[in-house]
């Protein structure tokens, strides 16, 4: 067993605290995976299972996905959940009391300042040689790896994921209670558009690859917090829009669809990356969603819960312009 | 048939003269991904782990027509089963033996599936023993053998600088009869390497006391549910049966043109919600829960009941996808 880092502390004192006192029914943190270098959720009801909890820069999945689900199994008694939440996660969670999926009543956000992802397979390629037990951040600008006699230091670029660069909220806004370390640096300015100097053939050829590859088993769907609708558009069969298959034109508007419906609700936590088993690299379309409505509606995913956000929201001085021009 | 050696030097020119006869399919890497997939001699890549979508594929196809339709008459007759005309080449045993076990579904109680018997027929399998096993393999924990040729119709076992190769079927042998000129008859020193390499593979796959799984999991159909923590942990995606090779549910659904229409056969999926629902809105697996005793009950018992054989070949695949971390291990183990 590792010695447990100090975030990790912090994160089981304080969950310790809200079973105790009651605050919370469930709280759902992290727990390492069956398999290295992943971590994968822990639902925990009971003080002794506190202990088991971990947080790290291998703790990527969006929690936020599990409220929805939770709250329409339990229905007539929902439970008060606890959710361990990084910056992303803690707007995913904004998202859904601003579109009222969830009422703030019924979960405890535990924050935490985020020291950003580590992308397992850069870290393996890193230390091709050594048996990694885990990682955590070393001030602003570096990760501990470490292992069995093996500990040592990596700057925090060389094996950031992807996703987690230019990151802008690696701490949480609006949570109940905030567990610090040593967070990502902030970044500012606006988020870069991937396709905005690709022409539109160069556009459709990389659409069209990352295409190919889906096999339409929707976990990037089920992953993403945002993706609540009780019956996803793709599987509504009166009318029918698409069929489920891997047809290349069903696949496409799945995506394109997908893609559109999380205008100004993509908060770039790189779960439906993480969680494709085939590798289609979604990042290079949700960043130009969420680079789009920057730039056209000034605004951010996550930030408000006062139903004042792009998608909920409607102002007669609302740029237009998408509708009719590229 | 009499065992034979392909020196791996010679490989793109016997891999040529397959592509020459036959399509030819097998593993490229792709975004670091092993895809199984039509290639050529020159692409076809067997340095991998595990292809992520697996040979089901080739006989079972995610997305399948059928037939086309206009009103009421069906516009194609069922097909036929012709002979070979595809080669899936350097497939791991245990998606070979995955395939043995889709015959027994689609042949059921003596119904023939045209569908399937139709892509089965056109397809010749082409194993490639293990030499290293992956983070999530337990085929030996489940009858399975990282080595055997035996559930394909050619087996290689790697011995260095050249393979060993097997025909374990009557199709096998005739596409070595036509690859004669890039094979040498093995010899007893051969064979012996064979084996130890063999035993060697079985013995690195990590094991899983999956014993009396069937009686475990029956037993704690209603009260013990050991997968209720799984359950809870599922997000409700299909990425385990997606990758899974022998998951077999699927739906038929109509998709219509203006005149005509083609009636189409996609994979389904027991972790959606929609998997069950009746047309009344009814869903006797309303939950998650339901939904996973479902994935494991299918396999491990009604399976079982139905066709002699659990249908889980232990190729991890499911392990590696899960996007919540779910391991079939620890469901099945004890």
């Amino acid at each position: 067993m590792m010695k447990p880092n100090p975030q990790e502390q912090g994160v089981r004192a304080a969950v310790r605290e809200l079973l105790s006192g009651g605050i919370v029914d469930v709280f759902i943190g992290y727990e390492p995976a069956t398999l290295p270098l992943r971590a994968r959720p822990l639902f925990v009801r009971d003080a002794a299972d506190v202990d088991k909890l971990v947080f790290d820069p291998l703790c990527g999945q969006n929690l936020a996905t599990y409220l929805v689900r939770m709250l329409r199994e339990s229905k007539d008694d929902p439970p008060k959940i606890g959710l361990l939440a990084k910056g992303c996660d803690a707007r995913s969670i904004a998202i859904l009391l601003d579109e009222h999926q969830v009422s703030r009543d019924n979960v405890y956000v535990l924050g935490v300042a985020c020291p950003g992802l580590v992308d397992p397979d850069k870290l393996a390629a890193r230390f091709p040689d050594q048996q990694i037990d885990g990682v955590e951040g070393d001030g602003p600008t570096r990760f501990v790896a470490h292992g069995e006699d093996f500990r040592e230091t990596v700057r925090r670029d060389e094996v950031l994921a992807d996703g987690c660069v230019g990151c802008r909220y690696p701490t949480p806004k609006g949570a109940d209670q905030v567990v610090q370390g040593d967070p990502l640096p902030a970044a500012d300015g606006p988020t870069p558009d991937p396709l905005a100097a690709l022409s539109m053939d160069e556009r459709w050829a990389l659409f069209t690859a990352e295409m190919a590859k889906c096999i339409r088993c929707n976990a990037c769907r089920e992953a993403c917090p945002n993706c609540y609708c009780a019956t996803c558009f793709a599987e509504q069969n009166n009318p029918r829009w698409i069929g489920t298959g891997r047809d290349p034109s069903d696949v496409m508007v799945f995506h394109l669809g997908r893609l559109m419906h999380q205008s100004g609700r993509c908060v770039s936590c790189g779960s439906c990356v993480r969680a494709c088993p085939v590798g289609v690299n979604l990042r290079p379309f949700t960043d130009h969603v969420v680079a789009e409505v920057e730039k056209r509606f000034g605004a951010e995913a996550g930030l408000a819960t006062d139903g004042s956000s792009a998608m909920t929201s409607y102002s007669m001085d609302d740029s237009q312009d998408f509708m009719t021009g590229v | 048939m009499e065992a034979m050696i392909a020196a791996k030097e010679s490989m793109e020119a016997l891999l040529a003269s397959v592509a020459e006869r036959y399509a030819l399919v097998g593993p490229t890497m792709r975004d670091g991904h092993a895809m199984l997939e039509p290639t050529g001699p020159k692409d076809l890549c067997l340095d991998f782990q595990n292809v992520t979508m697996s040979a089901k594929e080739r006989v079972f196809p995610q997305r399948q027509v059928l037939y086309r339709f206009r009103g009421q008459e069906i516009l194609d007759e069922p097909p036929r089963e012709p002979g070979v005309t595809e080669v899936v080449f350097g497939i791991r045993p245990c998606d070979a033996r995955a395939v043995t076990m889709l015959d027994k579904v689609f042949a059921w109680k003596d119904i023939r599936d045209p569908y399937y018997d139709d892509l089965r027929a056109r397809t010749l399998l082409v194993t490639l023993g293990c030499t290293r096993a992956g983070p999530a393999c337990f085929c030996t924990s489940v009858g399975g053998d990282p080595s055997s040729g035996e559930w394909g119709d050619v087996g290689l076992i790697d011995l260095g600088d050249r393979y060993y190769v097997q025909a374990f079927s009557d199709k096998g042998g005739a596409l070595l009869a036509q690859l004669g000129d890039h094979l040498q008859p093995a010899d007893g020193q051969d064979a012996a390497l064979a084996e130890a390499a063999a035993q060697e593979a079985r013995e690195r796959v990590p094991v899983v006391d999956a014993g009396d799984v069937r009686e475990r999991l029956e037993g704690a159909f209603d009260e013990e549910q050991p997968w209720a923590a799984s359950a809870e942990r599922c997000v409700g995606c299909g990425s385990c049966s997606h990758v899974c090779p022998t998951c077999h549910c699927f739906d038929i659904t109509d998709e219509k043109g203006k005149e005509t229409g083609v009636r189409i056969r996609t994979w389904d999926c027991c972790t959606y919600p929609t998997f069950t629902v009746h047309a009344s809105g009814h869903n006797p697996r309303a939950a998650r829960p339901e939904r996973m005793r479902q994935r494991l009950m299918h396999k491990f018992s009604y399976c079982d009941e139905n066709f002699g054989e659990t249908f889980c070949v232990g190729c991890g695949r499911c392990v590696v996808a899960c996007p919540a971390g779910n391991d079939l291990r620890e469901a099945i183990g004890q």
